[in-house]
């Protein structure tokens, strides 16, 4: 099955080739002229290997490869297997066929909808188990493309398998629900990153809840915001595909009442989103920044000896384009924010910071006074409270 | 009781303006002698499932059935030669073998074991009398091809044995129907007991049956006739037209599309099995 | 003197069992149970974990979705068949409640002293051979 010497090979390659080229006329999954390029294997090794068998291209190491067997009959099992999917998914993209034929005839707006409905959901049905697409899913990140109902589908799936429910647990056990907003309902994906960093500790994805410095905070983040349902879907005239980004410290000291308050650290607003275009970096900012910033970032600096503090980070989607001039930072009210602008929370993001040795250089960096230091103030009688 | 029971259709018109003629068909049927054919996928889905399974097979503990020294461990070794071992000063270019036990860990472990039939007899004569009792003689099973379906007889009990048969009859040889039995006016007898007699009266006295309830299965509804189903099943026995013009085929499923009327088989396809 | 004594005592207690080493030293009922041990015990009969490329991961997992879709399109098929069975039953039993009452009543009542038959055959993958009966006894 395997030939080593190259002249065996290049004249079993051409062989496969044309062999390929004969049987790959009656597959769904091989027809590329109205499918996108994001759904078929990029590299050619590697899809000849899949569906050639021989030793596994993606083993790279040549002696691992050699060493490596793979089970018994599976390209056959596998070949058969693959007839038995595409037939089926060939009875979908004929659904997805006839539904795009009554889309184009119904002019009702609720039975529009539904059908939208039913043909994204038999988008997805036709290619979930299409073998390049979890390929392509699992090992070359590069080819997700969002704009496709089933790779949407698929990070919907891997999404709420882990990343949400570790967000979910972090944003209960530090009670920024229902310390900031009362309760969240997540619909995207919300990342956040500080790409200034150089150690790739900072600079990756936060983990919601890390604690970190403030040197690694000290430019505005990066944020990734992944759209999972349809109805969001809009081009940029549309104002449901509009988004508002807030990130409040419900920890801040304030002394004359003994408690704390809320400060508003980076307001954003009017944030076109979609599929393919869901990150607010530093790109978009410098062009479009002024119109969307409504409160410029200010890293949270907390102050020697207070206690350690939140960062919490909220996404909401706008019902309508907002006008929001400026907003007071001290004593923020964010539940009052979201009830006069009508916003709805979609996702949210948290992390922690403490009092550092860079604190005071930031500080000095956005032009603030020294921060206050606390003390611990034994009092008179502990049993009096 | 017997006698008022038509076995085939009556040659008495009855006046239409009275209720519809009841009448039992029976849906007797000769089930599967052997397991379903796999398509391709499935058989080809066992064997790979297979090949995973034995090779994470743990290894035959050959110490434990074959005593050290002993002629049948002679045997078992000679059948069973021991794997490439894993020399250091050699390379391996299709990596290193992993020995444990005597079996490559790679790999499934392939055991062959020593016949207890000797060559020699089994290519002498397999047909021998004294053969078939003998214990020690080389297993061969049956063909799943029969020589009904080999002759294509479609009145044999042993054509298709994969799949279910049902019984239909001709009385003009002509066209084809179950066989169906008319109630008499006078005379109220049970579905299941009309079916009965009705079958035996045209030729099932050699038939050894089950009926599987008392029940009717189905009613068909034709132009002033009402058709109840009774299921049976035929256990052993031959069926044998009392009338020599009677003819009758035991047919699959697909089969009776062809044979049966189309409508009337679209109506009943649903009580007929596909295995 | 003492501490010999106590040593002999001790070790073969002690002593570890191998198997196809020291034979001579013990006794074939404590052989027999040591080769019996060893055939139970997975000690160094566990095959090689099956580590899967990339491809033969994508290529199992897509034998078993294909399998799990099949399977899931027979007994589907099959469900439907059973309950238009089911159905018809139904169906022709209201007709007779309807039409014919007497007979309902006697297609109704239960049939208790009746057995299922020993000789229907349970499939099997080779026929038997003779595969049918042909003499039925009266």
């Amino acid at each position: 099955m395997w030939r080593k010497t190259a002249s065996k090979y290049s004249l079993r390659a051409i062989h496969s080739t044309s062999k390929c080229l004969t049987t790959g006329e009656k597959k769904v999954w091989s027809e590329l002229s109205s499918r996108s390029s994001s759904l078929s294997i990029k590299n050619a090794k590697i899809k000849k290997s899949l569906f050639e068998g021989g030793k596994p291209e993606t083993i790279v190491n040549i002696e691992r490869k050699a060493a490596y067997y793979s089970p018994v009959d599976i390209d056959k099992t596998f070949q058969l297997a693959y007839d038995e999917l595409a037939r089926v998914s060939g009875d979908k993209y004929a659904l997805v066929d006839e539904l795009k034929s009554q889309l184009t005839s119904e002019t009702d707006t609720e039975i529009k909808a539904q059908l939208e409905k039913k043909l994204n959901k038999a988008l997805v049905d036709a290619e979930i188990y299409n073998p390049e697409v979890l390929y392509n899913f699992e090992y070359d990140s590069e080819l997700i493309d969002a704009s496709q109902p089933v790779y949407r589908k698929l990070l919907h799936d891997k999404w709420k398998s882990h990343d949400l429910m570790v967000l979910m647990q972090r944003l209960e056990q530090l009670h920024v629900i229902p310390d900031t907003l009362p309760t969240l309902e997540p619909k995207v994906e919300v990342k956040v990153k500080f790409p200034h960093n150089t150690k790739s500790e900072f600079s990756s994805w936060i983990v919601p809840g890390t604690v970190l410095p403030a040197f690694a905070v000290c430019k505005p983040p990066t944020i990734e915001i992944t759209l999972f349902d349809e109805t969001a879907v809009t081009d940029d005239s549309n104002s449901s595909s509009l988004y508002t980004v807030v990130l409040v410290n419900p920890d801040e000291p304030d002394l004359s009442t003994n408690s704390f308050t809320t400060k508003l650290h980076y307001g954003l607003s009017n944030v076109p989103l979609s599929h393919t275009d869901n990150q607010i970096d530093s790109g978009k900012l410098l062009t479009d920044g002024e119109e969307f910033t409504f409160s410029s970032y200010i890293p949270i600096l907390p102050e020697k000896n207070a206690q350690i503090q939140r960062a919490c980070l909220w996404v909401f989607r706008q019902n309508e384009p907002l006008t929001i001039k400026s907003c007071e930072r001290e004593s923020f009210n964010i539940r009052e924010f979201a009830a006069i602008h009508n916003l709805t929370p979609v996702g949210a993001h948290v992390w922690r910071q403490t009092f550092d040795r860079s604190v005071n250089a930031i500080r000095e960096q956005y032009h603030l006074p020294r921060g206050r230091v606390f003390h611990r103030v034994r009092r008179t009688d502990p049993y009096m409270g | 009781m017997k006698g008022r029971i038509l076995g085939r259709i009556s040659l008495r018109a009855y006046s239409t303006d009275l209720k519809p003629v009841v009448s039992s068909t029976l849906l007797i049927s000769r089930t599967p002698i052997i397991s379903e054919e796999l398509t391709a996928f499935e058989s080809q889905y066992y064997k790979y499932n297979n090949e995973l399974w034995k090779r994470l097979m743990w290894t035959f503990p050959k110490w434990y059935y074959y005593k050290d020294g002993t002629i049948s461990e002679q045997m078992f070794k000679e059948l069973n030669p021991a794997p490439v071992f894993n020399n250091p000063n050699v390379d391996f270019p299709n990596g290193r073998p992993e020995i444990r036990q005597g079996r490559d860990r790679r790999f499934k472990q392939e055991l062959k074991l020593p016949k207890t039939y000797s060559t020699e007899v089994e290519r002498a004569d397999e047909t021998a009398a004294e053969s078939s009792d003998n214990l020690s003689r080389k297993i061969v099973p049956n063909s799943r091809i029969t020589k009904a379906d080999e002759t294509k007889d479609l009145t044999s009990l042993e054509r298709k044995l994969a799949r279910t048969l049902y019984l239909v009859i001709s009385l003009d040889g002509n066209k084809w129907s179950l066989p169906n039995f008319e109630m008499s006016r006078e005379e109220k007898v049970p579905l299941h007991k009309l079916a009965e007699t009705g079958f035996q009266s045209i030729g099932g006295e050699t038939v050894n049956y089950y009926n599987v309830s008392n029940t009717p299965c189905h009613l068909h509804h034709s132009e002033n006739k009402k058709e109840y189903f009774i299921k049976s099943h035929i256990l052993a026995g031959k069926f044998a037209p009392v009338d020599n013009s009677t003819k009758f085929m035991w047919l699959a499923k697909e089969e009776l599309q062809e044979y049966l009327e189309g409508a009337y088989y679209e109506d009943v396809k649903h009580l007929f099995n596909d295995v | 003197m003492l501490s010999s004594s106590i040593k002999s005592a001790v070790l073969p207690v002690l002593r570890t069992f191998v198997r196809f080493k020291s034979k001579a030293d013990v006794s074939p009922s404590t052989q027999r149970v040591i080769g019996q041990m060893s055939a139970l015990s997975a000690s160094k009969k566990q095959p090689k974990v099956i580590r899967l490329s990339n491809e033969d991961l994508i290529k199992h997992k897509s034998i078993v979705n294909a399998w799990n879709l099949y399977r899931r399109r027979k007994v589907s098929r099959q469900r439907d068949q059973l309950n238009k069975q089911y159905q018809s039953i139904v169906d022709a039993m209201e007709d007779l409640k309807q039409s014919e009452p007497e007979l309902y009543v006697w297609a109704n009542t239960k049939q208790t002293n009746k057995k299922f038959p020993l000789q229907l055959r349970v499939p099997t993958d080779y026929p038997p051979s003779q595969p049918w009966v042909y003499n039925v006894k009266k």
